[in-house]
């Protein structure tokens, strides 16, 4: 069951806005793909349109090639979590999954299968009214591997977790990929995605800006440079400018240089008798090389926390 | 995850109809909150049915028979007519041809006669009022009919006089016929009234009911009478075999009021009053014991509003859809599950407010011979109880859809009270034409399922001039159009 999920010339538009202005990227199995971009870029809304919830105007949104709408049984299908405060606050967390399951066939050794999973057996039978926002995501992942869905999508599960929470949801996302699912994660913080994500589809304003893979983007981010550690910070820059090179510092003893290879550079260096500790092929944040996307796109900032979604 | 997932094995024998019925179940019984509403439904009904029933009194007992005499098997009757008769023992046949109809109210002149003015012929059991007795009469309003022992037995053409009459006895079996001319004659129907002996008295009845006055004030009527007296003319009457004994009048049951004069075979009879089973005031003892409803109405509308309202509120509709993204099968199967929990709690609380509600009733005046004892053993207390649990499901049903259609719990609840309480108040207050078709327009109309007595206009009780099946007619209309709107509200709109 290969169930790719396939957006095609999306256009959504509430009133006068448009939410989605023609969105296209396929979401493959094996993979997390992070979707990113501010909040309002329109990534809730391609989430709902995937899931049949709000009808697209163009374009399509296909699941193993059928509209979801179509699809028996689908949370076996595509599992989501899209709002974790979507749950009755008078009932029991368990029950809240059993009427799941039982709408969609799945036995009850499931429901408490995947309670353990999520680590919320000792909450199961508490009223979600009490629940932390950490507690509702967990029991909304739940939710989303209820089915053991070969797709899963998530709204912002990082969203109100401790520590704690976001690596154990790293860890899981990891591991649904590595177990061949097709993971759609949404994110306005590509910090949140470093370590997690293989692939990224960024968007703004409906728009993709950039769909790329986490290793050419971060390679493309880093591509030429160089970093060299020094305790003789004014020397090194001389030499290495007059050499062509053009070298920023970032830290106390930190050069990033850029149009010259390490190997030249540790020769240049070694020339002047100049002291270096580390020369070394410079690796660039994921959130750097997002902040390098959206420069280049010119058309929001990813620092400002913008209109609600 | 361990347990894997497959079709065979998740298919658990239960339809795809049947899996979300049992979602949307445990959707229900899962909230504390709602189960217990409902539970306080059932308590609130009884509390406040049993709490009105011993408010509710009445003095038709005292005053019965003074005005009515007690019928063949007992029960109150009116029966007061002039009859102009004599003794006839065995077979016979009496004809006579009502030539004409007048009438006026005793203490004016109009010169039209009461619509249920009589004229006809009668062999009754003897000149005693409430004695057993059959007849066929002919009215200006409703035409021929024929009656027997204070029942309309059968019902012949709707022609008014002059029109001949005719009556067979054979035996206990009394036949009526009518005719237009007095040679072709069609037969009306026959009755057996076992009780008359083998002579009894025969002849002409003149009737004419009082008419009645209706007033209605906010919170109370008044029902005024007013004496009418009706005079007609009969010719050509014969009595077969052979007799032409000694005609008397007597005013039956009124003795002293009518009179009648004969002249070439021609006779004027005036009469006055009803031939008439006792019916009452017409207050509904059963549905006096379900007052409580009310209440009933308002909780289950409430439950049957957050039932979506609170799907919306959290955002969790868009969870039920994405599990099951037929949404008109949310929908029904939304409505069967509240309208199955309402009709379950309308059923206990009708049969506990009835059980409860009777003997209080019947304590406070509500009792024989004005009233008939009602039992869960009359299959019409049945229809009440059961049209009571209809009543909550369908509310029930309505609100589910009306907040589907405003996804707002207090526009919902406000709407749903406003058409099914608002206007039995408002009807109180207005003449009983516009109240009756504000009961027929609005689901308010729906509590009509909780009566068993016949729909009148003497009472205040808007419910009361409309029958159970046009309330049900109504509610079903509104509860099936709201759910239609809401079912392609559901499928046009974004979740």
């Amino acid at each position: 069951m290969t169930t790719d999920i396939e957006v095609r010339d999306l256009r959504k538009r509430y009133g006068p806005t448009v939410a989605v202005d023609g969105l296209s990227f396929t979401i493959r199995s094996g993979q997390v793909t992070g979707l990113v971009g501010p909040n309002g870029a329109g990534k809730s809304t391609t989430m709902r349109v995937i899931l049949g919830l709000d009808s697209a105007d163009e374009g399509t949104a296909l699941i193993g090639g059928r509209p979801y709408a179509s699809l028996r049984n689908p949370i076996r299908h595509v599992g989501a979590l899209l709002d974790a405060g979507a749950v009755h606050p008078g009932r029991r967390a368990r029950d809240h999954l059993l009427w799941m399951a039982h709408a969609s066939g799945i036995p009850k050794r499931r429901v408490d299968e995947v309670i353990e999973l999520v680590g919320l057996s000792s909450a199961a039978r508490r009223r979600v009214g009490g629940f932390s926002l950490g507690m509702r995501q967990r029991l909304g992942i739940a939710g989303a591997l209820l089915g053991d869905p070969p797709a899963l999508i998530f709204d912002e599960p990082v969203n109100g977790l401790d520590p704690e929470g976001i690596r154990w949801i790293r860890g899981l996302l990891r591991r649904l990929a590595t177990e061949g699912r097709a993971v759609l994660v949404s994110s306005h913080l590509m910090s949140e995605l470093e370590g997690s994500a293989d692939h990224l589809v960024v968007i703004g304003r409906g728009k993709r800006i950039a769909d790329t893979s986490v290793q050419d983007l971060l390679t493309a981010a880093s591509r030429g440079r160089v970093a060299v550690r020094t305790t003789a910070v004014s020397e090194a820059i001389t030499v290495l400018t007059q050499e062509g090179a053009s070298v920023g510092v970032i830290d106390h003893g930190v050069l990033i240089v850029t149009g010259l290879s390490a190997q030249r550079a540790i020769a240049l260096l070694a020339a002047s008798e100049l002291p270096f500790s580390e020369v070394s092929g410079y690796r660039a944040t994921l959130e750097e090389a997002y902040l390098n996307l959206t420069r280049d796109a010119g058309e929001f900032s990813a620092a400002s926390p913008m209109e609600a979604s | 995850m361990t347990t894997r997932l497959s079709d065979r094995a998740t298919a658990e024998g239960r339809g795809r109809a049947g899996r979300v019925l049992l979602a949307e179940w445990t959707k229900f019984w899962s909230v504390p909150r709602w189960v217990m509403a409902m539970l306080a439904a059932i308590v609130l009904t009884v509390l406040m049915s049993v709490l009105s029933a011993s408010g509710s009194g009445t003095d038709e007992n005292a005053a019965i028979w003074d005005l009515y005499v007690p019928g063949p098997d007992g029960r109150p009757v009116q029966d007061s007519f002039h009859f102009v008769h004599q003794p006839a023992s065995g077979d016979l046949t009496i004809t006579a041809q009502v030539v004409s109809q007048e009438g006026r109210a005793l203490d004016a002149s109009t010169a039209e006669p009461e619509a249920g003015a009589m004229a006809g012929l009668v062999i009754k059991e003897s000149t005693e009022a409430g004695s057993a007795y059959a007849a066929i009469v002919v009215t200006p309003g409703d035409g021929v009919r024929m009656d027997a022992n204070f029942e309309t037995v059968h019902t012949g053409s709707t022609e008014a006089a002059p029109r001949y009459l005719r009556l067979t006895r054979t035996g206990a079996t009394i036949t009526g016929f009518e005719s237009a001319d007095g040679t072709r004659w069609s037969e009306v129907g026959e009755v057996d009234v076992p009780e008359l002996p083998d002579t009894i008295e025969v002849g002409m009845l003149v009737g004419s009911p009082d008419g009645v006055v209706v007033e209605r004030q906010f919170g109370s009527t008044a029902v005024g009478q007013t004496s009418t007296i009706s005079a007609a003319e009969f010719d050509n009457v014969s009595l077969e075999p052979g007799r032409t004994g000694f005609w008397r009048g007597n005013g039956i049951g009124l003795p002293g009021v009518g009179q009648f004069t004969e002249a070439q075979g021609r006779f004027t009879i005036a009469g006055s009053g009803d031939i008439a089973a006792y019916s009452g005031p017409g207050d509904d003892v059963v549905q006096l014991s379900l007052i409580g409803f009310i209440v009933g109405v308002v909780v289950v509308c409430a439950v049957g509003v957050l039932y979506v309202t609170t799907e919306y509120k959290h955002g969790m509709i868009r969870t039920s859809f994405t599990v099951s993204p037929q949404r008109g099968r949310v929908l029904a199967t939304k409505a069967v599950v509240i309208a199955g929990v309402a009709f379950t709690v309308g059923l206990i609380a009708a049969l506990i407010s009835f059980q409860l509600g009777q003997p209080i009733l019947r304590e406070n005046g509500f009792a024989p011979p004005a009233f008939d004892t009602m039992s869960l053993s009359d299959p019409i207390v049945w229809r009440a109880i059961t049209g009571s649990a209809l009543l909550l499901a369908l509310v029930a049903v309505l609100s589910l859809c009306i907040a589907v259609i405003t996804r707002r719990s207090a526009s919902a609840i406000t709407l749903v009270i406003a058409l099914t309480v608002l206007p039995l108040l408002a009807g109180f207050g207005l003449p009983a034409g516009p109240a009756g078709w504000l009961m027929r327009l609005t689901p308010a109309g729906g509590f009509a399922l909780q009566r068993v007595v016949e729909p009148t206009e003497h009472l205040v009780d808007p419910v009361a001039m409309i029958a159970p099946l046009e309330g049900l007619v109504v509610l079903l209309a509104y509860a099936a159009g709201t759910l239609v709107l809401a079912g392609w509200l559901l499928n046009r709109r974004d979740a």
